[in-house]
């Protein structure tokens, strides 16, 4: 596996990480389930020459992988930066070319929705989130996916991360938020990173667990760092703290690249 | 001192505030995270000979000693008169006292091969100064240190994931404990290269037990240091003056550094760290520029050379030497007896406690959290500490508990505290 550049990563973070748990917003979140009950959605989305992902709605069912056959539209960015900058809500808009289906408008406007629900979800102000559990609580379940997701692609692409891996210890760690119904594991080895929901396959060297969702929310929000987080009771770690001390080096990488920037 | 379940409010209420203001809320080796969070306390009060109060109020018969600081017990009176007495007259001034000129003398005549001594605060002070040493005398860039082994929060060594480069390390190399072969390889690949080596007199990780040097090691990487003109560095800094009043190395055939260092120990708690060399290393010493605001303050080293006399005169190394022979004889007794598989290892002094398929540590961490809820301090990750302040009732004492610990793991009774 090689290092890529960051701007390169950053846009398959989106592309593979981040849009994939779009997703899994309509089991989380009612009004974007609102949203996926009638209609069709079939656009690609694509961050330069190589990297594109695809957003299909069909019979109520929202899926984004990449893949099969000529989309009905394809938006497309030129570089990936452009790319980023739109996913990370930044201005001015670079608006992308729509190479296919440019009169498809109500699929665009559909998208557009949908993206604002997810938004809505996975980058609320902090004030929605202290008062609004279930957003709380759809909140962490997903920003937990699209942590799922991103780590082996950091564990592949990423310097630091890959050097991290390199030096730490290797491990199966436990990752649970219990009063949202949320588990999930992630597998360190000394050059690549897997993860997946539900229990672990075998008894995890280290148990991270969250006290409840507000903590989770602020930790996975940046607002405490994670060893202040344990301090406080947020988190508990039991077990291998060296594999927990690695994970949190690779929380850091993500946050890097998927963070909000510090207030 | 109570069983009862203990309770950290305070310990939790500080930390609440130091989240505010200090980043991490608590750093480094004393940061909760090392610990069992919410299952130990964070914050001390008091202390007294082998036992401290925290912010809370409980009260912990103790066996971390302050991570080494702690020789013959918290606030030990001759000790602490004589850094009163210093502070009175003058503590940190222009200039160093006549403090500074006895306690080098006493440092070179305590231990053998050195014909020197110079003074920081803390371990890594010195321990990154003494490479320098080692580089300026043999004008190479290259220092082998063992894996895994501590040396202090520098750039070049700490174990931390942030704030290093890695040109910070593009010279420092490791190789495995014990593994003469592997030292001599890098040494024979690198041709002129090697300027110096660092190690402990053992090797005592967090997490895993301690390794004792394999006969023939010291000897080994000494007879090698000599035919290629290397530096032996021996960090002493949390082993030194708990084996032997003249330091580790006499305590291991062999061991026969040409620099060493100093901390922990030295002054019973007040911060002080001492480097000593032998005299071919003299003029590259006084080359590598050295000083801190409070380096030569005098309160540290009056409290240091107290700390010497008393530790020499009462035999402190003797008596924690036999306390920790019992301590050793009752634990592993113990645990025996309930059909536990653990054992110390490491020396009697500050020995490593570990269970036998516990890889992740989390009998460990049970154990700690057990006896710290009976008033017994454990440190489930890092070496513990003897004291002389330690009595054979105290050791017989956290033997009890540690009985009563191993019953409750075997019946399944251990659970977690409320915070
Ligand atoms: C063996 C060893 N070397 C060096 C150091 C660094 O000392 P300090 O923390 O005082 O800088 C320590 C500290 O624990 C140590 O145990």
């Amino acid at each position: 596996m090689t290092p890529l550049p960051p701007d390169e990563l950053l846009a398959r973070l989106h592309l593979e990480a981040v849009l994939p748990t779009l997703g899994e917003l309509p089991g989380e979140w009612t009004r974007a389930a609102r949203l996926t009950r009638r209609g069709r959605l079939d656009v690609e989305l694509r961050a330069g020459r190589d990297l594109a992902t695809r957003v299909r709605l069909r019979d109520g069912l929202l899926r984004v992988a990449p893949g099969g056959g000529a989309p009905a539209v394809r938006l497309a960015w030129k570089d990936h930066r452009s790319f980023n900058a739109l996913l990370r809500d930044e201005r001015p808009r670079r608006l992308p070319r729509v190479e296919r289906g440019l009169w498809r408008v109500p699929m665009l406007v559909r998208l557009g929705r949908m993206m604002a629900e997810f938004s809505a979800v996975m980058n609320p102000p902090d004030a929605a989130l202290e008062r609004d559990a279930k957003r709380a609580r759809a909140h962490v379940r997903l920003a937990l996916n699209v942590l799922l997701r991103a780590l082996p692609i950091l564990a592949a692409h990423d310097a630091p991360t890959r050097r991290a891996l390199a030096g730490g210890p290797a491990g199966l760690i436990l990752l649970a938020v219990p009063s949202a119904d949320y588990s999930a594991w992630i597998r360190l080895d000394a050059d690549a990173a897997s993860a997946g929901r539900g229990d672990p396959p075998a008894p995890p060297d280290a148990r991270i667990i969250f006290r409840d969702v507000a903590s989770a929310a602020r930790l996975l929000r940046g607002a405490l760092d994670p060893a202040t987080a344990v301090g406080l009771g947020w988190v508990r770690i039991e077990g291998a703290l060296l594999l927990a001390d690695l994970l949190d080096v690779l929380l850091a990488r993500s946050d890097a690249f998927l963070g909000r920037p510090p207030a | 001192m109570s069983d009862s379940p203990r309770r950290y409010a305070q310990s939790a209420a500080l930390f609440a505030r130091a989240a505010a203001v200090v980043p991490g809320g608590i750093y480094g080796h004393m940061a909760p995270t090392l610990m069992v969070p919410g299952e130990s306390p964070y914050f001390a009060a008091r202390s007294e000979g082998a036992r401290y109060w925290d912010a809370d109020g409980n009260e912990f018969l103790d066996f971390l000693c302050g991570y080494g600081p702690n020789l013959l017990g918290y606030g030990h009176p001759e000790v602490e008169e004589a850094a009163a007495r210093q502070a009175r007259d003058a503590n940190c001034l222009n200039h160093p006292t006549a403090r500074f000129v006895e306690l080098a003398e006493r440092m070179t005549a305590l231990v053998d091969f050195a014909a020197w001594a110079v003074f920081g605060k803390n371990g890594a002070d010195l321990t990154t100064w003494a490479i320098q040493v080692a580089r300026e005398h043999t004008g190479r860039k290259k220092i082998l240190r063992v894996a895994g082994a501590y040396h202090g929060a520098h750039a070049w060594c700490s174990p931390g994931h942030g704030g290093w480069i890695e040109e910070d390390r593009a010279h420092i190399h490791t190789f495995p404990w014990n593994d003469l072969d592997a030292f001599r390889d890098f040494v024979r690949r690198h041709p002129g290269e090697v300027a110096g080596v660092i190690t402990t007199a053992w090797h005592h990780p967090n997490f895993s037990p301690a390794e004792l040097p394999k006969p023939g090691f010291f000897a080994g990487l000494v007879e090698t240091c000599r035919a290629e003109g290397i530096v032996f560095i021996l960090d002493d800094v949390r082993s030194g003056f708990r084996l032997h009043h003249g330091g580790s190395h006499r305590f291991f055939p062999g061991c026969e550094p040409d620099l060493a260092v100093y901390c922990k120990a030295l002054a019973n708690g007040h911060p002080i760290s001492a480097a000593v060399g032998r005299s071919f290393l003299r003029k590259a010493a006084a080359r590598v520029f050295l000083t801190g605001s409070y380096w030569n303050s005098a309160v540290p080293m009056a409290a240091a050379l107290k700390t010497l006399e008393v530790a020499e005169r009462d035999d402190a190394v003797g008596r924690i030497a036999k306390l920790g022979a019992r301590f050793r004889a009752g634990l592993h007794a113990a645990a025996a007896r309930h059909g536990i598989a653990a054992s110390l290892s490491g020396h009697d002094s500050m020995p490593n406690w570990n269970f036998a398929d516990d890889p992740n540590s989390y009998r460990a961490q049970a154990f700690a959290c057990e006896a710290m809820r009976r008033g017994v301090f454990f440190h489930p990750h890092h070496n513990w500490f003897l004291c002389a302040a330690h009595t054979e009732a105290d050791i017989d004492h956290a033997v009890a508990v540690a009985d009563a610990v191993f019953a409750a793991m075997n019946s399944d009774a251990v659970v977690p505290a409320e915070h």
